[in-house]
């Protein structure tokens, strides 16, 4: 158990690495930041003597030395933008991220959990096939124009809810839905297929030859089981709303994470793509670190292989 | 059945009715100002984007200020003069004004102002110490001083324009950091609250020396997504919108909900540079030639929505020079110009070739960056097909395009636009030859000369005569192909009255909000 858990650490440890190196490597290749930072009136000279000044005229791989050995003592650097720490800007939008994220997660979870639940007991039955018509829909509809469209409906014609920003649960209807709806769907089919499989299982039809009550049957034998594949999308899906959440905060003008890294990878902060980077790799590969250490405790063949 | 009916209407009219409640009643919010993108700091001396000084303008007081007809005018220094040697100048100051902090303005105010703009420790970003060739500053009295220049700078009060005042003891006593998010100054307005990415709040400063502002409270957010924009503005949840598209902007106005669109001519000149390293690009004739090539008629008309103009002069009102006129729509006198150059179709397909090859080059364009950039490059590379150089059109990311200008690999024609700081000197240092954002290699001689001797003029009458000269030198020889000043659209609500201004900028005592009668 304990070799099969340093070995998960081990790997996830160096996907953060990686996906920081790559980062770097990547935002290097398009461009220094002074691009960004000059005003149309700035000389070549200007140009040059701001580049020597903040050290971007050193080989890339000496910059990135310095970046990786502060920043494995917890110093991300300063935003070039903000001229305030890169981590300090990140905490201060966690909060607006998380309960956007939260929120999305706990309505796809609550609502697919029932609706796929039910799909897969009433097997093609008018029920499952518009549950899995609203499945398809909500994986084929672009984030972006469900965004604009809930706006355009909930917000300009009907007036319900406002439009953006952040700050009343009424902010949060239309942002929260919008980044649920593919979750939602995919949750919905997940659930459905594992019941579906779990349903078929010996021991549930033993359940049923020994009289048990159907609902017992679904929720008590076959639905803990169903659940263990779902437990593994769950985590990963934290990771896809994290991504969804650029978008959607975007449109919705949420003040969260996804924003700020868009506005640093824009304008070439270096020190805040990279902490920004670095924070949602670690956070990704955490819950996924978790969500192993999970499955082994839920399945213990996971733990033998 | 019937039952669980009866529940899930009861359920769902709940809903429904907490939605609704939710919406709030709109009519009683702040004035709401929604820009496209956020600020990063409110310090004046790392302050660059125009949103920035949008914010700054409101907050803080210049010596000078630039009105909203964009002339220069008293601001905290009540009259200026420059001395004999043209490097002396001496500003007195206004009295009785303090700022919001409670600490007094005067002479001491504006020596710490330029100290900490020189200050090595800092790094400030501002440019206004090179630009003005500081040398030092002297306190003549509590309310006079004297700002002495290491050359004469005929432009200085120009730049003053972005010099705000800050007070010594606050900012002296705090870390840069701390002021960045707590600026204080003597404006109209002072920021109450900052939540990053999300509002700012702006609160009447009630001792104003320039007296009471009508607008009390004032939220500006930025919402970086453009129909999110347009539909908090049709929702009823903003009053003022900025950044949209004409084609977005006619949507607004045709809404029978009493919105406005605003479209202002602004001062951002929009042309394509023309790269004289390209081989045929060094001649003169085939640079006039794209010129009289481009049909900006049918630009403005198609593409625009039937706004603006070409650009005739680099140079914007009042300072433009108005014998300059616009190059006329000719593509005859184009293929005129090309075949005197010596551009020749030998093979007969179509396409001019010049020492045996085909004339072909790209158009760089950054998306998503000016208005329209991609659309009007696709009119202009089909108005030069039509005259046999075979134009592409190569649409590139800002961050892209940026990196491509960094390593001077731009494409032999790039769109650009430069902003306006509406002096006639500044309007013509965008072609200096050492500019980081001038990529066109032109190195006019005569233009140079007259350049050097614009900076050191200072009569209004030889200077006129000395940038009238330029005007139509950059005209003859066609560094651009000039396009147009870019129009600013704004979304107005019907709660306000507002004329915007040319230079981008919000200046909030010029809003007006309607009283309900």
């Amino acid at each position: 158990m304990s070799s099969y858990l340093v070995r998960r650490a081990f790997r996830a440890l160096l996907v953060v690495v990686g996906v920081s190196f790559i980062s770097f490597a990547v935002l290097f290749l398009s461009g220094d930041p002074t691009d960004t930072m000059v005003g149309e009136d700035w000389t070549v000279e200007e140009v040059q003597k701001l580049r020597r000044d903040m050290g971007l005229d050193r080989p890339w791989f000496i910059q990135y030395i310095t970046y990786a050995s502060r920043a494995v003592r917890g110093d991300f650097g300063e935003s070039l933008r903000y001229r305030q720490p890169a981590f300090e800007l990140i905490a201060e939008r966690i909060p607006a991220t998380l309960e956007l994220t939260f929120v999305a997660l706990v309505l796809s979870i609550v609502i697919a959990l029932p609706v796929g639940v039910l799909s897969a007991t009433k097997r093609g039955s008018a029920y499952d096939q518009g549950g899995m018509v609203f499945a398809l829909f909500g994986q084929a509809m672009p984030v972006f124009w469900l965004g604009l469209m809930l706006i355009l409906v909930f917000g300009v014609f009907l007036r319900w809810v406002p439009v953006s920003g952040r700050g009343g649960l009424d902010q949060l209807i239309l942002p929260s839905i919008t980044l649920a709806t593919y979750s939602l769907a995919r949750n919905t089919r997940v659930i459905r297929s594992s019941m579906l499989e779990v349903l078929g299982q010996d021991y549930v039809r033993t359940a049923r030859a020994k009289g048990l009550a159907e609902q017992l049957v679904i929720y008590l034998h076959a639905l803990r089981n169903a659940l263990i594949p779902v437990v593994t999308i769950v985590g990963l899906e934290f990771g896809h709303l994290l991504g969804g959440a650029v978008i959607v905060e975007t449109i919705f003008a949420w003040p969260g994470i996804g924003r700020l890294m868009i506005q640093a990878v824009y304008t070439k902060d270096f020190p805040l793509v990279q902490a920004s980077v670095t924070i949602a790799a670690l956070s990704f590969v955490s819950i996924n670190f978790f969500v192993d250490f999970i499955y082994s405790y839920l399945d213990p063949r996971v733990r033998l292989k | 059945m019937a039952m669980k009916k009866f529940w899930a209407g009861i359920f769902l009219t709940l809903i429904l009715f907490t939605l609704q409640s939710c919406g709030g009643d709109k009519s009683t919010r702040p004035l709401t100002i929604l820009m496209s993108v956020e600020a990063r700091t409110f310090d004046p001396h790392f302050a660059s984007s125009t949103v920035e000084w949008s914010f700054l303008m409101n907050i803080f007081d210049g010596l000078v200020v630039r009105s909203d007809d964009m002339t220069i005018g008293p601001g905290l220094a009540l009259k200026w003069e420059v001395d004999q040697s043209k490097k002396v100048w001496t500003f007195r100051l206004r009295k009785g004004v303090k700022f919001t902090n409670g600490e007094p303005f005067g002479a001491q105010s504006v020596k710490f102002t330029f100290e900490r703009m020189l200050n090595k420790k800092l790094r400030t970003r501002t440019t206004v110490p090179r630009r003005i060739a500081l040398d030092r500053v002297e306190i003549v009295d509590e309310h006079t001083v004297r700002i002495h220049t290491k050359r004469p700078v005929a432009t200085l009060p120009i730049w003053l324009v972005n010099a705000f005042m800050l007070p010594p003891k606050y900012y002296g006593e705090k870390s840069a950091r701390e002021v960045s998010g707590k600026p204080v100054g003597t404006g109209p307005y002072k920021m109450v609250k900052w939540v990053k990415d999300d509002f700012i709040r702006m609160e009447a400063n009630e001792n104003w020396w320039k007296g009471k502002v009508q607008i009390k409270t004032v939220r500006w957010r930025p919402v970086p997504e453009t129909s999110s924009r347009i539909a908090e503005l049709e929702s009823g949840g903003a009053d003022i919108i900025t950044n949209i598209s004409p084609d977005q902007g006619a949507m607004i106005a045709r809404e029978e909900r009493g919105n406005q669109l605003k479209a202002i001519h602004g001062g951002r000149r929009i042309y394509l540079g023309i790269r004289q390293n390209f081989e045929v690009f060094k001649f003169k004739e085939v640079r006039q030639a794209l010129n009289y090539a481009v049909d900006f008629s049918k630009i403005a008309e198609n593409v625009l929505n039937g706004h603006g103009s070409r650009l005739a002069t680099i140079v914007n009102a009042p300072n433009a020079d108005e014998t300059v006129k616009a190059y006329p729509y000719d593509p005859n006198k184009a293929k005129q110009l090309l075949a005197d150059a010596g551009l020749k179709d030998t093979n007969g397909d179509g396409v001019l070739e010049y020492g045996g090859k085909p004339v072909e080059f790209k158009i760089d364009v950054p998306t998503s960056r000016y208005l329209k950039g991609k659309e009007i490059c696709e009119s202009v590379a089909a108005n030069l097909r039509a005259v046999g150089l075979k134009a592409e059109v190569n649409p590139l990311e800002w961050s892209v395009y940026l990196s491509r200008r960094a390593k001077k690999k731009f494409s032999p024609l790039y769109f650009h636009g430069f902003s306006s700081a509406f002096n006639e000197e500044l309007d013509l240092g965008v072609l200096r030859p050492n500019l980081y954002a001038n990529l066109t290699h032109w190195n006019n001689p005569v233009f140079i000369q007259n350049y050097i001797r614009l900076g050191q003029m200072f009569g209004d009458a030889e200077r006129k005569k000395i940038s009238y000269a330029m005007q139509r030198i950059v005209r003859e020889d066609a560094p651009w192909v000039f396009l147009w000043n870019q129009y600013d659209f704004y979304g107005l609500s019907p709660r306000v009255r507002w004329f915007p201004r040319p230079d981008e900028r919000i200046y909030l005592p010029s809003i007006v909000m309607k009283t309900k009668k």
